[in-house]
């Protein structure tokens, strides 16, 4: 890959779930406070990137109506609605390839906005096989099997009480409740990723096409996916975000992903940010837990992640921006993201971000 | 040539018979079925797969949310890197664009792209459709994917005085066009009286004016340069673009920027500008051999020949009886019978693609174009408003 891309700005809109503003006014919102942020008018961009889930916005063809408050009006467009993870992979390698100088990307989520009753945990529900797995298996449920087998390997769940705090004690979108109930065993409901709303965009630029200095470079990508089935899958070892990481560390040019300096990851439940701490080499199998007692993943998900609040469906790009802010102040050179999406992370796709022009 | 200068081609494509149900295959045999014949027209496997791209339209359609997930079994892509695109009816082509970028930028060396729709799958498709639109302004007309074209193809009866009789030229080309594709699926000729004797879904428009709905699955696989085999017959993507419309149908009435209405395509010509500009198209009635448009409707067809620059505005209708966009015309429309004919609306548009490629590698049969070196592929989407063009030839362009 030889043609540096920059993340040259950010758009960001959170409110509460169930907010009165429309799913159009927020996105547009977000969009045009990136092209803001960056100094950019929309005849500055050249390719639009969506990624718009259908069933969570409530509409049978979402970007009908979603890519023109992102900015597509007439614009070269494209929705990827597998996850915002692959939209950002998509908008990144539309540069590389040189079809597009300036791509603004946007994702977002508002449960509110869904069609099926029960919103969008209801949703998730509906892409479960419907023959076999749909009378009992959600989304929820998966992330209980996964925490189970994570709290059984730890032989307890002190780790994910650390998670918790850690997450959930600065940059909280939406308080949890002061007596957390059971979700899903052995989830409770403060150890799973509150509902919030929210639109994210951002701007990816070539080099050569801009003049702004306050880069955020695009180092490497790496998307991979797993089985559907989760009696297939290994819910614990997550080969797949393995494999991902492997490949965007490797796109990179860093040997180790410890070589890190912060780390945004999917925790969708406490748990799964455990495992994926493991998974992407940040420490070995079975540490994390430890490490998270003794409060030394200080460096991961220092946004909140998840657990302080994640809009459904495109809430995850809120982790691209949070590793654009980190890298801009202080002395962090690397940040990784992962971007996770399906059942607890069929789909997974790992973002490396640094603060120097990658070689 | 791409900024990393790696340059793309179809060198694979795989499509099954397309049907009105297809009882005995599900989706996912469709997907298979698609990807093997693909892989197999270039001598591959799906190890030798980078990356896949899945075109995958209205989920509602099958009635599972982000249906993706269970269709990465079923192109037995577990492990490897996969996304699905999703824009409407021009997703076939968006997804062939994707996986473009990812060749393009040389990060992979061979990907396939790959879709089916079973659209007798859900319950009542056009129910589905009807609720693409706004609840509020525009449901309520009713505004559905029928009514949008005929508003279009009225209000262009008016600026250009096209004729129910032009129309029904087009649909008399494409079903005979048809019969010389064995995929096809309405394979029978029809006559100008038949067509204007059809019974009226919404004035214009008549049922032989219209597209099926239909069942089948569509593969290509795209390589890098670098990766040819000199066995493979590439068929080179010389431009590829896309341009989106607004959504509200009631923006695009009355005269607009460039003398455009809702009776013309805009957005289209916006596309194809690009693509053009990218693959070094100048005039296109000369340097273009043949048009794989994606036409829901028989007019469609007729303003898409001028918003790809193949007739000034006003005059395709007349073009159209002429015979100019036949078979053995100077420019062939739809060589394949077009969307007329067929219509697995996830993948109609990736058909144009596939049928542009194979037209450019020799290989279109019965219906190939003599001298297809340039060929153009459009898809058509949402409320008559995203339209994507591709631009494929034999040689090396741009």
């Amino acid at each position: 890959v030889s043609r540096p891309v920059a993340i040259v700005s950010c758009g960001e809109v959170v409110s509460p779930a169930g907010t009165d503003e429309n799913l159009e006014d927020m996105i547009f919102r977000s969009a045009q406070g990136a092209l803001t942020a960056g100094g950019f008018e929309r005849s500055d961009i050249d390719g639009i990137v969506i990624a718009a889930s259908d069933q969570t916005d409530g509409r049978a063809i979402s970007s009908m109506l979603t890519a023109g408050p992102a900015g597509a009006y007439l614009n070269d467009e494209i929705n990827i609605a597998s996850s915002p993870g692959h939209a950002f992979v998509t908008a990144y390698l539309s540069i590389v390839a040189g079809a597009h100088r300036r791509v603004l990307l946007s994702s977002w989520g508002n449960a509110s906005e869904t069609s099926s009753a029960g919103g969008a945990e209801a949703a998730e529900r509906l892409s479960v096989d419907p023959y076999f797995e749909r009378h009992a298996l959600s989304a929820l449920a998966v992330a209980g099997m996964q925490a189970r087998a994570q709290r059984s390997r730890a032989g307890g769940e002190e780790g994910v009480r650390a998670v918790v705090a850690k997450n959930t004690n600065t940059n909280t979108f939406a308080a949890h409740s002061a007596k957390p109930h059971l979700l899903a065993y052995p989830l409770r409901s403060d150890e799973v990723a509150p509902a919030i709303s929210g639109s994210f965009s951002l701007v990816l630029s070539a080099v050569d096409t801009t003049d702004i200095d306050n880069h955020t470079w695009v180092c490497g990508v790496g998307w991979r996916s797993d089985s559907a089935r989760p009696d297939d899958r290994d819910l614990v070892g997550l080969p797949h975000l393995r494999a991902a990481t492997a490949d965007a560390i490797g796109r990179a040019g860093v040997a180790d992903a410890r070589a890190m300096d912060t780390y945004e990851l999917h925790d969708y439940t406490a748990d799964a940010e455990l495992l994926a701490c493991e998974a992407v080499g940040l420490c070995g199998d079975g540490e994390a837990p430890e490490l998270a007692v003794a409060g030394n993943l200080a460096a991961v998900n220092q946004s909140g992640g998840s657990l302080s609040g994640e809009a459904p469906f495109g809430g995850s790009m809120r982790k691209v921006i949070a590793t654009c802010a980190h890298l801009s102040g202080g002395d962090r050179a690397l940040g990784l993201i992962q971007i996770a999406g399906g059942l607890v992370g069929q789909f997974q796709t790992v973002i490396v971000l640094g603060r120097e022009k990658p070689l | 040539l791409s900024a990393s200068g790696h340059r793309v081609a179809a060198i694979g494509v795989g499509q099954t018979p397309f049907r009105k149900t297809s009882e005995a295959d599900d989706y996912a045999t469709l997907l298979r079925r698609a990807s093997q014949e693909a892989l197999g027209t270039c001598s591959l496997t799906m190890d030798d797969i980078d990356s896949v791209v899945l075109a995958l339209a209205p989920e509602s359609l099958m009635g599972i949310n982000h249906a993706e997930r269970l269709c990465v079994n079923a192109i037995a892509a577990v492990g490897k890197p996969l996304l699905r695109v999703q824009t409407g009816g021009t997703t076939g082509l968006s997804a062939v664009q994707a996986g473009y970028f990812q060749v393009a930028s040389g990060l992979f060396d061979k990907v396939l792209v790959v879709g089916a729709d079973r659209v007798g799958e859900s319950g009542d498709a056009q129910k589905i459709f009807n609720k693409i639109w706004d609840p509020f302004y525009e449901r309520s007309l009713p505004l559905t994917t029928i009514s949008m074209i005929a508003m279009s193809a009225s209000r262009y009866m008016h600026t250009h005085g096209m004729t129910e009789r032009q129309m029904a030229a087009v649909s008399v080309k494409d079903h005979a066009n048809a019969l010389l594709n064995p995929n096809a699926h309405i394979r029978r000729a029809v006559t100008v009286d038949e067509v204007l004797d059809s019974r009226y879904l919404m004035w214009p428009l008549k049922l032989l004016d219209a597209c099926p709905q239909s069942a089948g699955g569509c593969a290509v696989v795209l390589s890098s340069e670098r990766s040819l085999d000199t066995a493979h017959v590439p068929a080179w993507i010389s431009g590829i673009s896309m341009a989106g419309d607004t959504y509200f149908v009631g923006d695009r009435v009355g005269p607009r920027s460039g003398g455009f209405d809702y009776g013309d395509a805009e957005a289209l010509s916006v596309a194809a500008r690009r693509a053009y500009e990218i693959a070094g198209i100048k005039d296109p009635r000369t340097e273009i051999d043949a048009v794989e448009t994606y036409a829901s409707f028989s007019p469609v067809e007729i303003h898409n020949a001028e918003a790809l620059g193949l007739a000034d505005a006003g005059t395709a209708g007349p073009m159209f009886e002429d015979g100019v966009f036949d078979l053995d015309g100077e420019i062939p429309i739809n060589p394949s019978g077009g969307t007329l004919c067929t219509n697995p609306i996830s993948v109609t548009a990736m058909v144009r693609f596939a049928e542009a490629a194979l037209q450019v590698q020799g290989r279109a049969g019965d219906r190939q174009v003599r001298g297809a070196e340039t060929v153009v592929a459009t898809g058509a989407g949402g409320s008559h408003q995203f339209f994507n063009v591709a631009l494929l030839t034999k040689e090396i362009r741009g």
